[in-house]
Parts: structure tokens; C-alpha cells; sequence
């Protein structure tokens, strides 16, 4: 494979008015573990129901292994192993039964899903209907693992699954990578992307925002640093360029700073400090500053606690 | 066949109650008609005194104990249709509609199964529960009545079974045409229902009303006539035919709308 895996260039779908995506453009490279995230209604799973050939594009195109992904679709799912959010497997049919089942239609092997249902402790004799939500998605989980197809597409596959079996998930990713497949990850667990993958798309109102690597985003582009001074500060004693307060109450100060930090520290050295912490945001702040950037009253958020 | 395989176990429940409960009216007929025929005389008397067009809304064209009146009045004018109906919506809107719904779809559709050959599983399970169904219809009737000493033409009712089949399949075809177009299992009922049921309330209105008899080739039920099929053995080939087009064209113009649309629950 010399091209991207996955290649979107100016997807866009609408459903008449309303807007799914628009314009999202991506590449996943072989073999990297590509993460999507996005709050609910970001429009992650349509653009994966238009990668997966379930939806035709209004607009711009969705290749898979270099093939039109609705077109072609039959032949690009036998090289894709896919986890939907909320797979609504049969209530009547045995984990087995249905795990078979899908594993037939894939053209496994006979119980090719059996070792992982050992490792992830589950009982493929109940009927699903009698199985609670984390063990449904377990069922899901050992689906989505048990071949050996080289692309991986999973949508928000963690949810409901106790941080034991987030954990064995995330081995399972690593486990898939190191065996060279490839794994789009679409997620809103932002914890499980900054664990699981190498690079990130960012999509927000159907657009994306940002693709970079996850370090990059993590790290190289912001600093959070938390003071507390001796004496409460003037309200604009930050307001420098690149910085964002993000919370002052009386002495204790929380900044976050892009780029050149001179400016700032020769700013804070005019104060009295008591304590400085410096430290690389998690995704979590990541994310809500790019959720917050455009939102109304964005310019008062100086004033609002983010959590960390 | 795996999925071919799962369509028809998870048809099994409904096709098994089905055709159980058409074999068991279909007996219970079966034991009445000697009574009937022993009676022949009193039962014409009696239905002399209803007006010819006001039976024939009701397949009575002849007397209750030709086998063929028997079986029109009996099964093939009300509970045949019924149960078909039902089993076609059932069955006609589960593979897409119904499974979109319940996110069951997305499971096969991630494979490598073309969306025309997996609905084409769903379309040949569906042939299979029609099928069963009419040859229950049929059988639970004739064993019965055989059984207590009137062996009907057996050519006859199997012809008729037939007919039946492909009265109900005729029902199922634009049923998963439906299904696909609209995606949604509560309207495609809706649509079938209300045709089928204006269909029936035309034929009764051509019966008893000859003005408007040219209304009723629109009415799957003037297509549908087992009387003559088994009384007189006229085989309705044209009848026949037009169900089998009906059906073929439902279901390929399913198979292709399957194809070309977006699934979107």
C-alpha cells in the first residue's frame, strides 16, 4: 500500500437543510492510529457511515485503500474491521451465535473469537438480551478484534466498558498496531485518544479544526502554569500576547501560554511568587479551548474555571 | 448461507405460529364440512335469502360444499389475505427498516456482503415463510376433510396453494420496496395496510355494485379467484403472471433502491 488508507478530501454530506459534515479532509497513513474526536453532534460517525460506504457524499470525496468508498464498498469491508458506537446485536442469539455469525460473513475461522472472549472474561453462552451494556460492548470489542483485517474503524468503542476493560482495550489497540494495522479511532474519551493515538483530527459543527500529532497538540502548542502569588494581582497584570487566563481568584492565577513565554515570565517576575507549576495541558484543556473558541462570551472566560 | 441461515432462524418463530394457526383453522373447517354437505340442502335454502352480489363480496359464488366455494369463503376470502399481509409486513420490513432501526444493520453491512445480496437473503427467506404458510393453509384443510372422508381434488388446492403464494408475494414485493424507500417500518404498514384494505373494500363495492365493475381488476382480489382455479380447474395464468411481476418488481426495484441509498437511522 503506497497511498493513505483513508483519504477524505472536501467531504461534505447534508440531509437536505441540516448539515452533517462540510469540507472535512484527512489522511490516515498505514499503520498509524488515528484519532477523531468530537463532542456528540460533531458529525464523527457520519463521516465514518460516508468512510464506510452506509452514506453517499453530497460532496468531495471518501477512499479507502484507494477505492471509492460507496461505491466499492463491498470490496473495501474485507480489509476493515469495524466497531459501531452502538451495535445492536440480535437479543435472541448467543454471544457466540452472533459473534459466528459475523465472523462467517468476514470469513474467519471457526471460533476465531474465542481467545478473546477468554481474555476479556466474557461468557459467549448467555443470550445477548440478558447481558448488560458493558458486556454488549465487550461483545463488540471482541468483533472488532477477532480478524485480522488491516484497518480498524472504531466508533466511540469504550463506552460502557469498566476502566479494566478500557485498559485491555487499549492493549487490544496497541496489540493491533504493533501488528502493523492500521486504527481510526473516533472517540469522545479524550484520555483513550491521547493514550491510544499518534495523530488526531479535531472536528467541531462538522468541520474539521485541527489535525495534528497528539504530542504536538499536547505539547509543543500550550503550557499551563498555575500561581499563587503573595499578593492578589491587577485584573490585566496578564493580559499579554499568547497568554489566556483561564482562572484568577484573589492570589492563585491559572495562565495558559503559546509560543514564546519571555514576555510572561519577565510579567510574573515583577510579582512576588509563593508557587509556580508548569505543566503540558492534558487533552481535556485542549479541547475545550478549541470548543471555546468561538462560543458567545468567549472573551469573558478569563473569569471561568476550566477543569483540568 | 450464513446470512440466508439467520434470516430463516430468525423468521422461525413467526413462521412456525403462523402456519400453525392457519393449519389449525384450516382443520377446524375440515371437520365442519361434512356437517356442511349433509346439510347442503337447508344451507342453500337459507343462503338463497341473501342477495347473489352481497355472497359473491364474500367468494360465496356456488354452493358451500363445492370444494372450491369452501375453501374461497374459508380461507382464501379473509384469513388468507390477513395472515399474508401481516407475514409480508413483518417479514418485508425487517432487514432494513426494522434493522436500521435497531442498529443490526450496520453489523452485516460491515462485511464483505454486497447490500443486493444480503437483501436478496431477506427476500428468499421471505419466499420460504410465504410459502410454508400457503401450503399450510392448503394442507391443514385438505388432510382434515380427507380425514373424515372427502378427498379433494388435491391438484386443485395444491394449484390453489399456488395461487396463494403468489397472492402473498405480491403483498411482500412492493412491501420491502416500500421498506428500503422509506426506512421506516411503521409507514411502510401504514401504506400496505390502507392499499390492501381499500383493495378489498373495491372488490366488495364491483360485487355488489355492477356499475362499478370496471373498477375491479385494481383489486388483488379479482385476481385472486380460487373458485374456478379448484371447482372448474381453470388455471389463471394471466392471475398468476401479474402477482409474479408484481412480486419480481417489488423486490428487484428494492434490491436496487438497497444499493443506491443512504442508511441513515
Amino acid at each position: 500500500m503506497t497511498g493513505p488508507v483513508i483519504e477524505a478530501v472536501g467531504l461534505t454530506k447534508r440531509y437536505g437543510r441540516q448539515r452533517g459534515v462540510d469540507d472535512v479532509a484527512f489522511e490516515v497513513v498505514e499503520g498509524e492510529a488515528f484519532g477523531f474526536l468530537g463532542p456528540n453532534g460533531a458529525g464523527k460517525t457520519t463521516t465514518i457511515r460516508l468512510l464506510l460506504g452506509y452514506l453517499r457524499a453530497s460532496g468531495g470525496t471518501a477512499r479507502v485503500f484507494g477505492q471509492d468508498a460507496f461505491r466499492d464498498a463491498p470490496a473495501i469491508h474485507g480489509r476493515v474491521s469495524y466497531l459501531g458506537s452502538d451495535p445492536g446485536f440480535l437479543g435472541e442469539l448467543t454471544g457466540a451465535e452472533q459473534l459466528e455469525y459475523l465472523a462467517r460473513l468476514r470469513g474467519l475461522a471457526r471460533r476465531a473469537w474465542r481467545p478473546l472472549t477468554e481474555r476479556l472474561e466474557l461468557d459467549p453462552t448467555i443470550r445477548i438480551k440478558r447481558l448488560s451494556r458493558g458486556n454488549r460492548q465487550k461483545i463488540g470489542v471482541v468483533a472488532a478484534f477477532m480478524g485480522h483485517e488491516p484497518l480498524l474503524v472504531l466508533d466511540e468503542p469504550s463506552s460502557g466498558l469498566d476502566p479494566l476493560m478500557q485498559r485491555e482495550f487499549l492493549a487490544l489497540c496497541a496489540e493491533a498496531r504493533a501488528d502493523g494495522r492500521t486504527v481510526f479511532l473516533s472517540s469522545h474519551n479524550l484520555i483513550e485518544v491521547e493514550r491510544a493515538c499518534d495523530r488526531v483530527a479535531i472536528i467541531r459543527d462538522g468541520r474539521i479544526v485541527e489535525v495534528s500529532a497528539v504530542g504536538d497538540l499536547m505539547g509543543s502548542h500550550w503550557r499551563s502554569i498555575n500561581l499563587v502569588l503573595a499578593a492578589p494581582p491587577p485584573p490585566e497584570a496578564f493580559e499579554l500576547p499568547n497568554v489566556e487566563v483561564v482562572a484568577m481568584t484573589g492570589r492563585e492565577v491559572h495562565l495558559m501560554v503559546r509560543g514564546d513565554v519571555n514576555a510572561l515570565l519577565a510579567q510574573i517576575a515583577t510579582h512576588r511568587v509563593e508557587d509556580i507549576a508548569i505543566t503540558t495541558p492534558d487533552v481535556e484543556d485542549l479541547f475545550l479551548r478549541l470548543y471555546r473558541d468561538d462560543a458567545p462570551g468567549a472573551a469573558s472566560r478569563s473569569t471561568e474555571e476550566v477543569p483540568a | 448461507m450464513t446470512a440466508f441461515r439467520l434470516e430463516l432462524r430468525r423468521c422461525r418463530s413467526l413462521a412456525i405460529w403462523l402456519a400453525v394457526a392457519l393449519a389449525a383453522y384450516g382443520a377446524i373447517m375440515g371437520v365442519m364440512y361434512p356437517v356442511l354437505k349433509s346439510n347442503d340442502a337447508l344451507m342453500t335454502e337459507y343462503m338463497n335469502t341473501f342477495p347473489k352480489e352481497f355472497l359473491a363480496a364474500f367468494g360465496m359464488t356456488g354452493l358451500l360444499s363445492d370444494p372450491g366455494v369452501f375453501f374461497t369463503t374459508y380461507m382464501a376470502s379473509w384469513l388468507w389475505p390477513i395472515i399474508a399481509t401481516a407475514a409480508a409486513l413483518l417479514l418485508g420490513t425487517r432487514a432494513v427498516a426494522a434493522d436500521l432501526d435497531r442498529g443490526f444493520l450496520d453489523l452485516p453491512l460491515a462485511t464483505p456482503i454486497s447490500r443486493a445480496r444480503y437483501l436478496a437473503t431477506n427476500i428468499a427467506a421471505q419466499a420460504v415463510v410465504l410459502a410454508l404458510l400457503a401450503a399450510s393453509a392448503v394442507l391443514g384443510l385438505w388432510l382434515t376433510a380427507a380425514a373424515t372422508g372427502n378427498v379433494f381434488d388435491l391438484g386443485g388446492y395444491a394449484a390453489a396453494g399456488v395461487l396463494a403464494f403468489a397472492f402473498a408475494c405480491a403483498i411482500a414485493g412492493p412491501t420491502t420496496l416500500l421498506s428500503v424507500t422509506t426506512l421506516s417500518r411503521g409507514r411502510t404498514a401504514g401504506i400496505v395496510g390502507g392499499v390492501i384494505f381499500g383493495m378489498y373494500a373495491v372488490f366488495v363495492v364491483t360485487q355488489i355494485s355492477k356499475d362499478w365493475a370496471w373498477i375491479a381488476p385494481i383489486s388483488a382480489w379479482d385476481h385472486f379467484r380460487t373458485t374456478a382455479l379448484i371447482d372448474e380447474g381453470v388455471v389463471p395464468v394471466g392471475d398468476l403472471a401479474l402477482f409474479a411481476v408484481i412480486a419480481v418488481a417489488g423486490w428487484l426495484g428494492a434490491a436496487w433502491a438497497f444499493r443506491e441509498r443512504d442508511l441513515a437511522a
